[in-house]
């Protein structure tokens, strides 16, 4: 049952993470973003981790992708703005940097599983423990071993939201 | 016990199903008569100017950014008060902090008139 | 084989559910139509049926029947989705509510909630993040410029005020100590001071009650903030290009977005299926069940009201004052909330 879901999930999150590259039109991409998203929400989710799926969603689908469909509507390209397709010898090199990267990232994946890593992993480390996604433990985490990342979380914000007004107002000023 | 994520895949699934099965159900019984005025935007019957693939106001672009940063306090906040009462007065410390420094940043935008909308 | 009859059960329960706030849809709309025409010293639908009762079903085979044209100029994936998914988000909402206490049968355990989540609220919270996205997407797609106006600013109004939601939910969390609904309720079913009034949290949490009701509103679109539509200037708004069933599901999500909402604030408020004299807490019979979802029935219904009576009665907001309630003054005084209800609750 559980195999069946995280399926689901998998194939859902990779699916449409291949439609947000593929598909042309940049609003059709943003909604397959927030389906790539809900996937990972649902993995999450059966990580038995739901504080971080449903933050995902909030984060991730909620806001951020609100950003994207703004800028993309604010600026509103139209067909002869967006640039024809690319020359070859740049896709084939964008093809090229995409193998690649799979196979770098294949490496710790097939690595974890498989050989001598894999037992010793599964000697050595206890099992996970089904508390720790919770919001309870992860409040407790953040405001007491972390308390000092936190409050510099704060700062991170506000340099952003200084730097979006700064640049959004600039222009009306001058 | 119902804390089986399947009653809320089944639930979800009833919900798409219903939404498309009435999406199906008025395009197969409902009329269809083409007049090319329709395949107009409608404006009320007034000539159309422009179109509506426009630039709009970058305010909207502001407000979506003020939010993202705004929800991702509150969503911080939330792991501090389910357990708010055990962190006791050093928590408390932590979190008004946190709150006042963001708070700033509300005044900032506030003070550069980043919410005035006239 | 085994049948696992508590599966089948909360299978049942599931599929009951949802076509139970279905079933509401058709009796909010008569109720809209009856109250507003009463407020506007009318008679309302009458001639349908008794009463005009049968108006809703009429008008419900008069969209399946209308012309369900798809206009040439429109991204027509996108002009078909939106409307299923302004539909489908407040219906979701309604799985993590719990409508009432739970019974026992026979050893069976019926709890009356579709889904009792851990971060129940959160789900929310989440749901609520996505709600935006039928309006916009429907405003975009439409290619009109009245609709895509319409659009832009029901998500920079949802959006601004989703935060002040989010604060006073938090509030919420903190008096009860729990993100699951079933423990926010149960924190309500306590006397308060040792007597018999409870500790409903708009009696403890008055601020945050009149935020997330703010809010509330303003999440479901309804008058006096329904920019998005505001007829006057936007034609129709972002639903200007729709018609027949599309149309009418805009409608049927702003309905269910009422009737989730009120729920959603009888739980979190109003102490859920709770009222003292009427239902027992621990007591698992079928009467006490009964009387709970009832009770919770009643209550959803008098804040129905209260939406249908407010929506009819305050005229709409200009669109600055809207941004100025949601950004300078529900968001500080949530903040404030927060800290004061800390700074109590720590005492």
């Amino acid at each position: 049952m559980t195999d069946t879901i995280f399926m689901v999930f998998a194939v859902m999150s990779i699916a449409s993470a291949i439609a947000v590259v593929t598909w042309r039109n940049p609003v059709h991409c943003v909604l397959a973003l927030i389906a790539s998203f809900a996937g990972v929400a649902g993995l999450f989710y059966l990580l038995s981790a739901p504080f971080i799926a449903v933050m995902q969603i909030i984060i991730y689908a909620g806001a951020i992708i609100v950003l994207f469909l703004f800028v993309i509507m604010l600026l509103n390209l139209k067909k002869n703005e967006m640039g024809g397709d690319a020359p070859v010898q740049d896709r084939l090199f964008t093809v090229f940097l995409c193998v690649i990267t799979v196979i770098i990232l294949s490496i710790p994946v097939v690595a974890t599983f498989t050989g001598t890593f894999y037992d010793q992993y599964k000697k050595t480390f206890p099992k996970p423990d089904a508390n720790l996604g919770i919001t309870e433990t992860i409040g407790q985490e953040i405001f007491s071993a972390h308390a000092l990342a936190f409050e510099l979380i704060s700062i991170l914000i506000i340099a952003a939201l200084i730097g979006a007004i700064y640049l959004a107002k600039k222009r009306q000023r001058g | 016990m119902s804390s089986n994520l399947l009653f809320l895949i089944i639930y979800t699934l009833l919900a798409i199903a219903t939404a498309g099965g009435m999406l199906f159900a008025s395009y197969l019984l409902g009329p269809r008569r083409n007049r090319e005025l329709k395949d107009t935007p409608y404006e009320c019957g007034m000539p159309i100017l422009g179109t509506a693939r426009e630039r709009f106001s970058v305010k909207f672009y502001l407000t979506a950014l003020a939010f993202l940063l705004f929800d991702i306090e509150t969503v911080f906040l939330i792991p501090w008060a389910v357990v708010y009462k055990s962190l006791g007065v050093t928590g408390l410390v932590e979190a008004v902090i946190f709150i006042l420094i963001l708070a700033f940043g509300l005044y900032y935008i506030w003070e550069r008139g980043a919410l005035e909308w006239d | 084989m085994q049948i696992n009859w508590q599966l089948v059960i909360d299978i049942a329960k599931a599929v009951i559910v949802f076509f139970g706030i279905l079933t509401c849809i058709p009796i909010l709309v008569y109720a809209e139509r009856k109250i507003c025409a009463y407020i506007q010293d009318r008679r309302g639908p009458n001639r349908v049926g008794p009463l005009g009762l049968l108006q809703p079903v009429a008008d419900a085979i008069k969209s399946f029947f209308k012309e369900d044209y798809t206009p040439s100029h429109v991204d027509k994936v996108l002009f078909t989705l939106a409307p299923a998914m302004a539909f489908i988000a407040p219906a979701l909402v309604f799985a993590v509510i719990p409508f009432g206490h739970l019974m026992e049968i026979k050893g069976y355990k019926i709890l009356p909630q579709v889904f009792d989540m851990n971060i129940g609220i959160l789900f929310v919270l989440m749901i609520a993040s996505l709600g935006g996205y039928g309006l916009i997407l429907g405003g975009w797609s439409s290619n009109n410029k009245y609709s895509l106006l319409g659009g832009l600013r029901a998500s920079a109004q949802m959006l601004s005020y989703e935060i002040a939601m989010g604060l006073a939910v938090i509030s919420i969390i903190m008096t009860a100590g729990s993100t699951r609904m079933a423990d926010i309720v149960g924190v309500q079913t306590q006397g308060l001071w040792g007597t018999c009034i409870p500790a409903w949290n708009i009696i403890t949490q008055p601020i945050a009650f009149i935020v997330f009701l703010c809010t509330a509103f303003a999440e479901t679109n309804r008058l006096p903030f329904d920019l998005a539509e505001g007829d006057s200037e936007l034609i129709g708004g972002y639903h200007t290009e729709y018609s027949s069933m599309k149309f009418a599901m805009f409608f049927m999500g702003e309905y269910l977005a009422v009737l989730t909402m009120s729920a959603l604030i009888v739980t979190l408020f109003l102490g859920g299926w709770y009222f003292p004299g009427i239902t027992e807490v621990g007591n698992t019979s079928l009467l006490n069940g009964i009387l709970s979802i009832f009770v919770f029935g009643t209550k959803v219904g008098m804040l129905v009201f209260f939406f249908i009576w407010t929506r009819w009665t305050l005229p709409r907001f200009r669109y600055d004052q809207l941004m100025k309630l949601g950004w300078k003054i529900l968001l500080p005084l949530a903040l404030f909330n927060i800290i004061l209800t800390a700074i109590l609750g720590l005492r």
